[in-house]
């Protein structure tokens, strides 16, 4: 910046001819319809913002929602983890108690056998060899009670119609996996389904994205463009806008409803 | 009202309105490639959570499997264990018969039927007895529990081809965000600047634009793997059928599991004719025939491009004669790992197949030093199958080729090396060795006796005598015994007793009688195949495995297969017998002390006498073969044979031995089967007879 001195300012020499000190005109009074486009402009302008804006906020939304659907999947994979878990450990009990069931029905088998011929030679009147047999028939009754009470579940031991005992596998393990869906979460299926839900509702709202960037090219013509197209633009602009936010309310209503 | 002005001062042109449209519409295009890459991403993650969550369950159904196969063979143990009671109690039966106690017998049985009535209940504990399809076969029911654990694993490896698809489809469009954001950039910059530069700037940002919408469309059509789940059914019917081939009790069976396996892939492989893995698995199965060539194409076509399936196809090729194409792909099997080592095994063989010895020589020194670098038990297995085996079917074909045989010696001289000093590089040394020769005993100086180089069925013992010199006593040295060309012992020394020089042997010892075949030796020192020579033994090729039984009681020890069934009847009229399982074979043998004078002749003639009226009274026309002598334990003895039918209707052969000393002592033997089965069982019986002792003849 420079300063002038006053004494250093030049004075017209004289009989120099001055010029004419221009008379400003009067500034024309704007056209109507240009004031108009102007304060049109501005709004644009300013519905283009708030379009960037609500993007911007689907966006968070979209991500968001992606973050909850990840979380479910991990909850969904530590159910899988859990119930293979726990399923192994009740099939490791279950063959335990199988083998001693085994065991005990081996023994039982054997007496009953021995029992029916000892009573034939009773009959039969050869009462040594019956008692000799008797004798076979308790050691493995013995047996067979020493071995069912080894047995960690007996009362899934069963008889049936014909008097069979069975050991009833499906029993043990549809109760025993019951009372552990009591303490923890065993069903990965119902994370994975949430977390399906959630994927979905994240697409959608990436979707709602498309439509706003719709709304926002419209709007952008409707800025650029000065006679009437211009207010077709903004209604298409901002019918693309409504129609996102009706959307996206009506994606996020749903959601809600559903956890709910 | 700055704004205003400018707005008066720079009127927007036809340009601006077009590079505002653009990056409009670019916008647009993002945020639909936005959308596609956010699917994709989704996609991507519920694959790679399917892939999870089936490798969880696999290793579940794997583990519960293995559980039930427990449970399962302990089931099995029993009932084998019963059925072996039920047989104990059947030979104790037949003993008692033969003793003449049929109520003892009577017992007998009635226990043995407890056994089997208690093994029917025990059927119902498990698939493998009760389920006729396994027929007590657990080779194909040990797979089949594990069927649910590989089709999980299938489905695994799908969702996991599956992730890759997605994320590969992600990537790409990312990458087209990422272009457009340049074209966005460059969009803008144009409306920054003056000039004819302007319109470069967003040409250059329309021609990007043009190209991410082309790029999109190839990207959303690239097709994500995907599989019917028939088809994976079937594959994992063929896995299971593939792996119980190694259980299978006979040829038979497993030509049959290995034509089931051909089938299940085949089938996989008509519902999903892209099926990689079926088309690797089909092709291990048809090895050495031209469809496993076009099957490993076809499998490394449909992505089974690994270092396994080029490394195999260069082995059907090789196997087909092909060479040059073999040389190929086994080049690309070991650019892609070369720490697998039998493919570079298989790449030196190849060259000497070509007839490339220096490149063999390089290639084999490459593939020893990936196997010296190798575990243990790996180092092992390359050594003796990877290069051995294949080396000597190839020098069988060209025996001409020398190349092959010193690559034979050198992978044997590892082998030596390996088992002397736990490296493959074998040792310097001033020994040498010279000739074997053969013989079946030596003398108290050492030296062979009977030298030959065919030596007689029963023969029990093979003594190799060889001169050597130079040794000292810290040389190790190594012998291998080849039975039919395969190592029947290996045995490594770590010092030398035998002194500077001389002459040394070594013994090939088998209880039973050396087995009947081709015999080869080779002596090894520090590593270096020194000696090596050949003989034949006749008879034949197996030797049953037997047990030593010893009775203090009876004065008597022999040698009986371990499967035969042993009856030790107590008592003056006792005796011991060996039932063979499943069959009425048996052998039978008794000592009885006399009292009082005793002419041997005319004692055996008695006893061949009751045994002969012991007989007609079972079968009036019972057959006798004239009475032979026979000695038996050093005592002269009588021997007859005879044939009758049984109370089932079996015609029975059998023969009666009988040996009396002059002590009063009787040797008695005799020897019992069906008359169709007798002559196959007459090996046993001799070996029995020639393994017996007694301790007081």
């Amino acid at each position: 910046m420079s300063f002038h001195s006053p004494a250093a300012e030049k004075k017209p020499a004289e009989g120099v001819e001055q010029p004419e000190p221009a008379t400003p005109e009067k500034p024309a009074a704007p056209k109507k319809e240009g004031c108009l486009s102007r304060h049109l402009e501005t709004v644009i302008a300013i519905w283009i913002a708030i379009v960037t804006v609500t993007g911007a906020f689907v966006a968070w939304r979209a991500s968001t929602v992606g973050s909850n659907a990840a979380d479910a999947d991990r909850q969904g994979i530590l159910s899988a983890v859990s119930r293979e878990r726990v399923q192994t450990d009740h099939r490791t009990r279950l063959h335990n108690d199988l083998r001693i069931f085994t065991d005990y029905i081996q023994n039982r088998e054997m007496a009953s056998l021995l029992e029916q011929d000892a009573q034939k030679l009773g009959e039969m009147g050869q009462t040594e060899q019956a008692e000799s047999l008797w004798r076979e028939v308790e050691t493995y009754e013995d047996l067979a009670d020493s071995a069912y009470g080894f047995l960690d579940y007996p009362q899934y031991v069963k008889e049936d119609n014909e008097g069979r005992k069975t050991y009833d596998v499906e029993g043990y393990l549809q109760a025993s996996l019951a009372i552990e869906a009591r303490v923890q979460d065993l069903n990965p299926d119902d994370d994975f389904q949430e977390a399906d839900r959630l994927h979905l509702q994240g697409q959608r709202l990436v979707g709602i994205v498309i439509l706003l960037a719709v709304a926002l090219l419209f709007l952008t013509l409707a800025q650029i463009t000065q006679s009437f197209p211009r207010y077709i633009f903004v209604t298409i602009g901002l019918f693309a806008f409504l129609a996102a936010l009706v959307i996206g309310a009506v994606i996020e209503v749903a959601a809600l409803s559903q956890q709910f | 009202m700055e704004l205003e002005k400018i707005a008066e001062e720079k009127p927007r042109d036809l340009f601006q309105y077009t590079v505002i449209v653009l990056l409009a519409l670019t916008t647009l295009w993002g945020a639909t490639i936005s959308f596609l890459e956010s699917q994709a991403s989704v996609q991507e993650d519920e694959a790679a959570r399917a892939a999870e969550t089936y490798a969880i369950q696999s290793m579940g159904e794997l583990i519960r499997a293995s559980q039930q196969l427990g449970y399962d063979m302990d089931v099995l143990g029993r009932w084998r264990q019963n059925n072996a009671r039920r047989d104990q109690e059947n030979a104790l039966a037949r003993a008692y018969r033969l003793q003449g106690d049929e109520a003892a017998a009577r017992q007998a049985e009635e226990q043995a039927a407890r056994w089997e009535q208690v093994n029917l209940r025990l059927t119902q504990f498990t698939l493998i007895l009760s389920d006729t399809a396994y027929a007590a076969d657990y080779g194909l029911y040990y797979e089949g529990a594990s069927r649910q654990s590989y089709l999980y694993t299938e489905k695994q490896l799908l969702a996991f081809a599956q992730t890759e698809a997605w994320g590969r489809k992600g990537d790409g469009y990312v990458t087209i965000i990422t272009t457009l954001a340049v074209a966005l950039f460059l969009f803008g910059l144009s409306l920054t600047i003056p000039g004819w530069i302007r319109f470069v700037f967003v040409v250059v940002g329309v021609f990007i634009v043009v190209l991410s919408f082309l790029w999109a469309i190839f990207i959303f059509f690239q097709p994500v793997p995907d599989m019917p789940e028939e088809a994976m059914q079937s594959y994992v019917e063929g896995v299971i059928q593939s792996n119980a081939i190694t259980w299978a009790s006979d040829e038979k069976v497993e030509e049959g599991r290995k034509q089931a396996a051909i089938a299940a892939f085949s089938k996989a492989i008509e519902i999903n004719p892209e099926y990689g893995r079926a088309y690797d698995q089909r092709a291990y199965l048809r090895e050495g025939s031209p469809e496993a060539i076009t099957d490993y194409l076809a499998a490394i076509r449909y992505g089974k491009d690994d270092v396994f399936a080029h490394g195999n196809l260069g082995w059907e090729y090789y196997l087909a004669g092909d060479y040059q194409n073999s040389l190929d792909e086994t080049l690309t099997a070991v650019r892609m790992d070369p720490q697998e080592c039998a493919y570079r095994f298989n790449l030196g063989l190849i060259y000497l197949a070509m007839g490339r010895g220096e490149e063999a020589d390089a290639a084999y020194g490459h593939a020893l030093q990936c196997a010296a670098a190798s575990r243990a038990d790996w180092r092992d297995w390359y050594l003796q199958q990877a290069a051995l085996v294949d080396l000597q079917d190839l020098l069988k074909e060209q025996l001409g080729n020398e190349a092959v045989r010193k690559w034979v010696v050198r992978v044997k001289e590892a082998i030596a090396a390996v088992a002397l000093y736990g490296d493959i590089n074998p040792r310097e040394t001033q020994a040498r060795l010279g000739d074997i020769i053969f013989s079946p005993d030596v003398d108290e100086n050492d030296q062979p006796v009977e030298p030959t180089a065919q030596f007689v069925e029963g023969t029990d013992k093979a003594y190799a005598t060889f001169p050597f010199e130079g040794m000292t006593p810290d040389t190790p040295y190594y012998t291998v015994w080849y039975h039919n060309g395969a190592v029947d012992l290996a045995t490594p020394y770590k010092s030398w007793e035998g002194g500077e020089s001389g002459t040394w042997w070594i013994r090939l010892w088998y209880e039973d009688g050396l087995p009947g075949g081709d015999w080869q030796l080779e002596i090894y020192v520090a590593g270096q195949l020194m000696a090596s020579g050949e003989f034949t033994v006749e008879g034949p090729e197996t030797i049953p495995q037997m047990a030593d039984y010893i009775s203090a009681e009876r004065g008597l020890a022999l040698r009986y297969p371990v499967v035969w069934e042993k009856v030790e009847v107590p008592g003056k009229n006792g005796y011991v017998a060996f039932f063979k399982p499943d069959s009425k074979s048996f052998f039978l043998v008794t000592t009885i002390q006399l009292s009082g004078k005793v002419v041997p002749q005319e004692t055996n003639e008695s006893f061949i006498t009751r045994k002969q009226a012991l007989l007609q009274e079972a079968d009036s026309n019972v057959a006798f073969s004239d009475m032979e002598p026979f000695w038996l334990v050093d005592v002269e003895g009588r021997e007859f044979a005879y044939q009758y039918q049984d109370t089932d209707g079996d015609l029975m052969s059998g023969d009666f031995v009988v040996a009396t000393t002059e002590q009063g002592q009787v040797f008695i033997v005799y020897v019992e089967a069906r008359a169709d089965e007798f002559d196959a069982d007459v090996s046993y019986f001799n070996r029995m007879l020639n393994t017996l002792e007694v301790s007081s003849p």
